[in-house]
């Protein structure tokens, strides 16, 4: 059972796309995350740092043929980080619906 | 950084948030319906040869089963998945005991049933095997990858 916490790292909307678009994969490239939130690749890549920082999001390089490769995927500790920021904004959530 | 409790409107947008990008990832994962369309063709060219001409799996056959053998391994790993022009792999519900246990079930199914037609002696069993499946890859293909896809998006 995920105890809702508020992640204050993902309370910032980019970082957290980029955590929510990681969520459904095992695995995604560089330039598909890049692509998807529309940032570019040095606001990306430092972004990308923090969560690397703080053991969310693991990076992977490699090359297929002569071009250069990023990996990007959620680690554990990421996508349980994930799972209660979202537990804890269905709780807040929850207050419109149900108002105290 | 925001650093103050969201409302319960910011609440829920940012969970709208959180599934769109969700989805977004499983839709680019999908693959064209017509890569479906494509291998259920083969398939059911494969069996029709091979009911034809029965020399072809003799010389042929085996590698055949390991050059796809190979590419299907290689389309699983980073490297290879860039090959073939895929930017992500999508999760997959269930961990690996559990897609094992799959396969292993439905290799145990699919040998009972080709056996069993085998005793019967169903003529031109290996033109009705590749039509048969090649048939259920290009219509139910896509199906079954939409749901799973629908499947991941949810994890």
């Amino acid at each position: 059972v995920t105890d809702p916490k508020l992640d204050p790292l993902l309370l910032d909307p980019t970082r957290l796309a980029i955590v929510a678009l990681l969520a459904a994969t095992e695995w995604a490239e560089f330039g598909f995350v890049r692509d998807s939130v529309g940032l570019s690749d040095s606001t990306l890549s430092k972004r990308v740092s923090h969560l690397n920082d703080t053991g969310y999001v693991e990076v992977r390089k490699g090359y297929v043929g002569k071009r250069p490769r990023t990996w990007l995927n959620l680690s554990t500790a990421g996508r349980a980080a994930l799972g209660a920021h979202i537990a804890k904004l269905q709780e807040i959530a929850t207050q419109v619906e149900r108002p105290a | 950084m925001m650093t103050t409790t969201p409302t319960p409107e910011e609440a829920q947008r940012s969970l709208q948030d959180i599934g769109d990008r969700k989805r977004q990832s499983a839709e680019a994962a999908a693959s064209s319906r017509w890569w479906f369309i494509g291998c259920g063709v083969a398939t059911a060219a494969y069996g029709v040869l091979i009911d034809r001409v029965p020399s072809f799996s003799d010389t042929w056959g085996n590698a055949i089963v390991w050059v796809l053998l190979l590419l299907v391994i290689a389309r699983s790993s980073r490297w290879g998945a860039s090959l073939f022009g895929l930017r992500l792999r999508p999760r997959r519900p269930g961990g690996w005991g559990r897609r094992l246990g799959l396969g292993v079930l439905g290799a145990i199914v699919s040998l009972a049933l080709v056996s069993l037609a085998w005793r019967l002696d169903v003529p031109h069993l290996s033109l009705w095997i590749g039509i048969g499946g090649g048939l259920l890859i290009a219509l139910a293909g896509p199906w079954w990858q939409a749901r799973a896809l629908r499947r991941s998006a949810r994890l």
